[in-house]
């Protein structure tokens, strides 16, 4: 993660360091057209031919212009939101008392004023962490009450006089890690004097419309000379072209600046708490909205822009859209990009093959919010299917249970695979050549394992959209192992990874199968798909903990109690001391609590793969079934309801 | 004449150019020490807090002084080490430190462990903001040292490159450490606090 968001942020760099260069360019190309119309104006009206000399004088002329004006403006924005701040009647937060003070204080003294608000107390606590880690001062934090909507912004002048404003949808909807990805995105604007750039990029803007304002208003009035006018029509079209096409660099300059903060703000935290702050305010009703008049006039400065959450979506003048900023954040775990790639390749290679109705049994009805995917994925793995029955047919003697035990052969198609995985090439091309049916057999050896596992992960993820593990059949699970069979573990990415080991956690915690569970740890045991020692590198330390609690919560007999221990020994080994793993054993094997089990990142998997148009309606049928109107916020409770709803519901 | 003069200049702008290196190695020495100072500030907090922990831990951990007794000795192992290494930043006494800390650390991963059993503790309101504050206090640690090993790089670095170093025959600018600590077992307290 580190090293995409390092790439992202020196790529972002560059960018907007050329596009700044363009900038100045055009503000360049105006004034040289300014000075130029000029001497034409005055030459037309009987001044003699101008010389270079009164070519480059009337030019810096116009430049200084330009630049006091611009000077003026600067000064003009900078007033003109410190009066905003105050006109919204924002008060800054009191540092509030802390722990340390309890020694000057007294107890009681202490105990009394620390019954203040907490969360003001946290926000405090990170905006401090963060100016630690990026070594400036702590701005004045303000919260805007009023307003519902997850947003964050920060303006100011220079760095010693500098103000954070959150919102309170912001205190009341995000847990501390995505705050803090809020507030790290801030301070990384700050870092990088966004701030003022910004500024100066409006205020640059600012001047070249008002000058085309005023020669627009000047060039109208009765009292000049119609070549006056003329000149004054010239000075407005070039002013106003400049400013468009200023405005149109300024947009992508802030975009670029909006990924580089994203991606440092990842860097500053190591933590995803960027990525999830995006996708809790996309999932918010509310969005971004900030409850103040002229809210549209500081969207420069915001975390997203002051809209709703469909509106969102969309790229607006200021910031890139939202699904864009995740993509660039995690280029990896996009599975609906995966899927539309995959399907693009598939039906570029075979055409004329017929989806045969396999796969037609699921109801849209039935499933609200059946990942937009489904019927891509539904096609797309007709379309292997059918592709592999021909093939099977006609290499017999070639089927994967006979080659999988070809090792040569075996080593060097898994060796290649991580190399060749980014691009599936190989498999359209072998698609190609079945249709023509001259396929050489190495090639179809190739095409068979990857596509095999190209089939099986799609099968994966439509049985985890299909969540048939309700029932507890033992038809679905064996459904599981035998497509987990088809896994090849050296092709699968990290994130992909990661991924399938949160689906058998969720699974595992919302079904209370504990053959299911079993099954995977069998899995582990077997290492077909992933041995301990993948599993102890790709596991963060609080996910080795939950699989640990999953195993403890979910296998009752003794017995069995006795290979968790083993296993959650073997996951910590070696990466703490002996002490820690019996540490972790005591806290699951002894203990026992544990306490309501973690759906969410059930969840958010689920809405990860959600179009925006399903979302809505996930969230409609939300306020419907809590009978809830008007605002509802769409919180983890509801998820949760949803999705019980969803697991119990027969299918 | 014209040729002195031309001599003279050019030691005026070599003795400059010296100078400017200097200034800019003291500079960047100073920030690197710096780094260190406020990563010394904020273990510092850590070990203020740790005996309000103890003091709030002990009234329900009845049962448990053996563990409060080692976060105790390992806190005063830390404190030790810490002041002799704000004293005297060299290597082996920062070793010192990475090791008394990394002992603390283990030793509080502990209690938090034990903790975890005894609800009454997890929901004692100072208890949740000592966590907060035991939360970002190893936040601020883990930044702070990011910004020292990144200040003292762009040292070193500075100290390293041509012609800088032809000026460390004339001066003494000693590398300055890195620092590693094993926080990695001190993450236990955030998974405590009121997320």
């Amino acid at each position: 993660m580190s090293l995409a968001a390092r790439r992202s942020v020196a790529k972002s760099r560059r960018l907007s360091f050329w596009l700044l260069v363009l900038f100045a360019l055009v503000i360049n190309a105006v004034a040289a057209a300014c000075a130029l119309l000029g001497l034409l104006t005055m030459w037309l009206s009987g001044w003699s031919l101008p010389t270079l000399k009164a070519v480059l004088i009337s030019y810096a002329a116009t430049v200084g212009i330009l630049l006091a004006l611009y000077g003026y403006r600067c000064f003009k924005n900078v007033r003109l939101i410190e009066q905003m701040i105050r006109y919204w009647g924002l008060k800054p937060l009191q540092r509030p008392i802390k722990l340390d003070d309890s020694v000057i204080l007294g107890r009681e003294a202490y105990e009394q004023q620390a019954a203040l608000p907490s969360d003001h107390h946290q926000l405090y606590n990170i905006v401090e962490e963060l100016c630690v880690a990026a070594g400036l001062r702590v701005p004045k934090i303000y919260v805007q009450t009023d307003s519902g909507g997850i947003n964050a912004f920060v303006v100011g002048s220079d760095l010693h006089n500098l103000s954070l404003v959150v919102t309170q949808g912001l205190l009341d909807h995000l847990n501390r890690e995505q705050t803090a990805g809020v507030i790290a995105h801030e301070i990384a604007h700050l870092k990088a004097g966004d701030h003022r750039f910004n500024l100066r990029l409006l205020s640059v803007i600012q001047v070249l419309e008002g000058v085309a304002k005023f020669s627009r208003h000047e060039s109208t009035s009765s009292h000049w000379l119609t070549s006056k006018r003329q000149s004054g029509i010239g000075f407005a079209t070039v002013a106003a072209a400049g400013a468009w096409i200023a405005t149109q660099i300024q947009e992508l300059i802030c975009h670029q600046r909006e990924f580089h903060a994203d991606a440092s703000g990842t860097l500053f935290l190591r933590s995803d708490g960027v990525y999830e702050a995006l996708i809790k305010i996309m999932m918010h009703t509310q969005g971004g909205l900030i409850r103040v008049d002229n809210a549209a006039s500081i969207n420069h400065f915001c975390f997203v822009p002051s809209l709703g959450a469909a509106a969102l979506s969309g790229a607006s003048s200021t910031h890139p859209a939202i699904e864009s900023r995740l993509l660039k954040l995690k280029p990896s775990v996009n599975l609906k990009c995966l899927i539309e790639s995959l399907e693009r390749q598939i039906t570029s290679s075979i055409v004329e093959l017929d989806p045969p109705p396999r796969f037609e049994t699921i109801e849209e009805s039935l499933v609200p919010w059946a990942p937009a995917f489904d019927d891509m994925a539904a096609q797309a793995n007709q379309r292997l299917k059918q592709a592999q029955e021909p093939l099977e047919n006609a290499h017999p003697d070639q089927s994967p249970q006979v080659l999988s035990q070809q090792p040569a052969n075996t080593d060097h198609v898994l060796s290649a695979g991580p190399r060749a995985y980014g691009t599936i090439k190989p498999v359209a091309s072998g698609l190609g050549s079945i249709k023509n049916k001259s396929a050489q057999p190495p090639y179809v050896f190739d095409l068979d394992v990857r596509s095999q596992h190209e089939i099986a992960l799609i099968r994966l993820q439509k049985l985890v959209s299909e969540k048939g593990c309700a029932q507890g059949a033992q038809g679905f699970i064996a459904e599981v192992l035998e497509v987990l069979s088809h896994l090849r573990a050296p092709l699968l990415s990290k994130a992909q990874t990661h991924e399938l080991l949160t689906n058998f956690r969720s699974w595992a915690l919302s079904d209370h199968s504990i053959h299911f569970w079993e099954y995977v740890l069998l899995y582990y045991l077997k290492s077909s798909l992933l041995d301990f020692e993948q599993a102890k590198l790709l596991l963060s330390d609080e996910q080795k903990r939950e699989t640990c609690q999953a195993w403890f919560e979910q296998i009752c007999p003794d017995t069995e109690r006795r290979f968790a221990r083993e296993y959650t020994r073997r996951l910590f080994e070696p990466v703490h001391d002996q002490d820690l793993a019996s540490i972790e054993l005591t806290r699951f094997g002894f203990s026992g609590t544990g306490g309501e089990p973690d759906r969410w990142d059930q969840f958010f998997w689920a809405a990860r793969c959600m179009s925006p148009s399903r979302k809505k309606r996930l969230v409609g049928l939300c306020e419907q079934a809590l009978g809830l109107d008007g605002e509802i916020c769409f919180n983890d409770e509801c998820a949760l309801y949803l999705l019980d709803a969803w697991l119990s519901e027969p299918r | 004449m014209g040729f002195f003069l031309i001599v003279v200049l050019l030691i005026a702008a070599l003795v400059f150019y010296v100078i400017a290196i200097y200034n800019k190695l003291v500079m960047k020495r100073n920030q690197g020490k710096n780094s260190f100072a406020q990563i010394s500030v904020q273990l510092q907090r850590r070990h203020d807090l740790i005996p309000q922990l103890i003091e709030v831990a002990s009234r329900y951990l009845t049962h448990e002084q053996a563990t409060l007794t080692e976060v105790a000795q390992a806190r005063s192992g830390a404190v030790a080490a810490n002041q002799q290494a704000a004293k005297d930043p060299n290597p082996s006494n920062l070793n010192l430190l990475e090791r008394a800390e990394g002992m603390l650390s283990n030793a509080l991963g502990r209690l938090m462990a034990v903790s975890e059993q005894y609800p009454d503790l997890k929901a004692d309101a100072l208890m949740q903001d000592l966590m907060e504050e035991m939360t970002t206090t190893e936040n601020r640690i883990g930044f702070a040292r990011q910004a020292y090993n990144d200040s003292i790089l762009d040292y070193n670095n500075a100290r390293e490159i041509f012609p800088n170093n032809l000026l460390l025959s004339f001066f003494t600018f000693k590398p300055l450490p890195e620092l590693r600590f094993d926080l990695e077992s001190a993450q236990a307290p955030a998974t405590m606090s009121r997320a």
